[in-house]
């Protein structure tokens, strides 16, 4: 009985996965066959990366993986340090208006983001940015959110260890750099899967600032070659591989803090 | 004397707290304050950005229209059946998939990776891949119609559209829920199941009279952050309607708040009506987070 109930569960778990590692597989399969053998079960000599060397030619695919590592690695730096600096502010420094600061905060986090995507994008048009990696990094290098982990995160150093530093004549500052920062590996290690997936991932400001073809993402590239290439779904998926592999491979190795990550992300309610 | 010196601590900890600070300050008050102001600002003008010096103040006019255009209701109403629809079902499914991946079992750690996954990869690649799943006499389409279903390209038929957004929504979104149950499940301490037990508790009691309740903080973080979110989907439905006629098609089968007012500032140009939609989706979301709040004090 315990054992039927045992497999009953294991089938239910595996079904469950199947319905979503299904369709990554078939992603994977149909990208390495011709157009005469999609949806069907093809004979392993036809595999080849074909696809892949016919999507690198038809489209600027190195310039949109450029502009997608460039956006990424900027935005990501950028929030690391707007967010630590502040959040430690915030955590650990007493300062008449630290009240209002974090109110502030809490309200960024509050409004959709869309209610500023008209002024933005006149911002960033008047600045000259518009089709450029510098108009999709500015305007992002602070969150909110971002902000909020980094406090929750430092809240958790006890005052001990910072006074103890006070004491052997460190500064307020000083005692960040010293002390707070070389603890703060997780905290840097959650924001930068965060920061980075969401980042790789954005469709909707990518490919509303992007007009020019060459000064696409891989996202909204991705966007296009699917308009234009429907009918070759061998092609098509090569294309949704090339983006979403990066990500796949480093959720692969950093699965532990991805799922944490998320965890406590969602403390803030 | 022990004043004085409090003074100098405090002078101290305002310049440390005020260079730590400047960065995201300066950065929020250029990209988030100033931004939300324009926002509201523009609304209450004519402002059509093709013809940028010939905006005109027409106070309310913009908010007015909206109530007036069928369309915006149509927008509202999917942007509501969507969240009446899509938060439910996903947080069912969240809390069965937590439950399941909770279990001491053998390769705990694999499906826990297999069911998140989703959530890690681009909107526009699930997107992609799901409209192969969809199209007529395909994969999932015809699967569906021995359900019953019309067995139809789903994203290019009126009344199948929106569902189909909704399906491959919920496979997305459904591991970051997950994670909200799987973390408000490790919290519930092992003693009050021992006890359930000892008073002859069998398991689907034990659930719904210890476990479910247990849940409620995080049930609740899931419904709530769901409904916002639910609110804001977009990514999905530009990249299914790219090759159709735009966010909305066919025929305004797939047409929601946020499409709504993608369209009137970014197809159309006309921000300054745009904006005004933007404000009132900020406002319904505002309410959410209002009662949310709310609840939460109340529980408090």
């Amino acid at each position: 009985m315990k054992i039927f109930k045992k497999t009953l569960i294991y089938a239910l778990m595996i079904a469950l996965a199947l319905v979503f590692l299904v369709p990554l597989g078939y992603a994977v399969i149909t990208s390495l066959v011709p157009f005469e053998y999609v949806n069907k079960i093809p004979p392993l000599e036809v595999l080849s990366l074909r696809n892949y060397i016919k999507i690198f030619e038809q489209y600027p695919i190195m310039d949109w993986f450029k502009n997608s590592i460039i956006v990424a690695v900027f935005t990501l730096a950028g929030n690391l340090v707007t967010s630590l600096l502040a959040g430690y502010a915030l955590a650990k420094f007493k300062f008449r208006g630290r009240e209002a600061v974090f109110n502030l905060i809490l309200v960024q986090l509050m409004i959709p983001f869309q209610v500023l995507l008209t002024p933005l994008y006149i911002m960033v048009a008047g600045l000259g940015w518009h089709s450029t990696n510098i108009g999709l990094i500015v305007p992002f290098l602070v969150s909110g959110l971002s902000i909020f982990m980094a406090r929750q995160f430092y809240k958790t150093i006890p005052d001990e260890l910072i006074e103890a530093a006070r004491v052997d004549g460190l500064g307020y500052i000083r005692s960040f750099f010293h002390i707070s920062l070389p603890l703060s590996g997780p905290l840097v290690v959650t924001l930068a899967i965060l920061d980075f997936t969401s980042c790789w991932n954005a469709y909707l400001v990518p490919s509303t600032f992007l007009a020019k073809n060459t000064a696409f993402t891989l996202p909204v590239g991705l966007a296009t070659i699917k308009a234009a290439n429907f009918i070759r779904p061998n092609e098509t998926m090569a294309g949704v591989l090339i983006l979403s592999l990066p990500v796949i491979i480093v959720f692969l190795i950093l699965q532990r803090q991805f799922i944490e990550g998320i965890a406590t992300s969602g403390l803030k309610g | 004397m022990p004043r004085k010196k409090r003074l100098n601590f405090d002078r101290e900890s305002h310049i440390a707290a005020a260079l730590f600070l400047a960065p995201a300050l300066i950065c929020i008050a250029i990209w988030f304050i100033y931004p939300l102001v324009q926002s509201v600002y523009i609304s209450f003008f004519d402002f059509n950005y093709l013809f940028k010096d010939r905006a005109v103040f027409v106070g309310f006019e913009n908010y007015a229209n909206m109530f007036l255009d069928s369309e915006f209701y149509k927008g509202l109403s999917h942007s509501i059946l969507f969240m009446l629809i899509v938060v439910p079902i996903q947080t069912f499914l969240a809390l069965l998939l937590a439950t399941l991946v909770n279990q001491k079992i053998k390769g705990r750690g694999f499906f826990r990776a297999a069911y998140y996954m989703p959530y890690v990869l681009s909107a526009v690649a699930v997107a992609t891949v799901f409209m192969y799943f969809f199209v007529k006499d395909q994969g999932v389409a015809k699967f569906l119609s021995f359900f019953g279903f019309k067995n139809t390209t789903w994203f290019a038929d009126m009344n199948l559209a929106m569902p189909f957004i909704g399906i491959l929504y919920i496979w997305q979104m459904l591991g970051f829920y997950m994670i909200y149950y799987l973390s408000g499940l490790q919290t519930i301490p092992g003693e009050i199941y021992e006890a359930s037990q000892i008073d002859g508790a069998n398991k689907i009691q034990t659930f719904f009279f210890i476990t479910i309740p247990s849940l409620r903080h995080s049930t609740f973080l899931v419904v709530t952050y769901g409904i916002i979110q639910s609110f804001q989907i977009f990514d999905q439905i530009a990249v299914v309607t790219n090759s159709s006629g735009g966010p909305g098609s066919p025929a305004g089968a797939t047409t929601t708040l946020l499409t709504y007012f993608y369209i009137s500032s970014f197809k159309l140009y006309k921000m300054g009506y745009g904006s005004a939609v933007a404000i009132v989706l900020f406002l319904i979301i505002l309410i959410v987070s209002i009662v949310q709040r709310r609840l939460v004090k109340m529980e408090d």
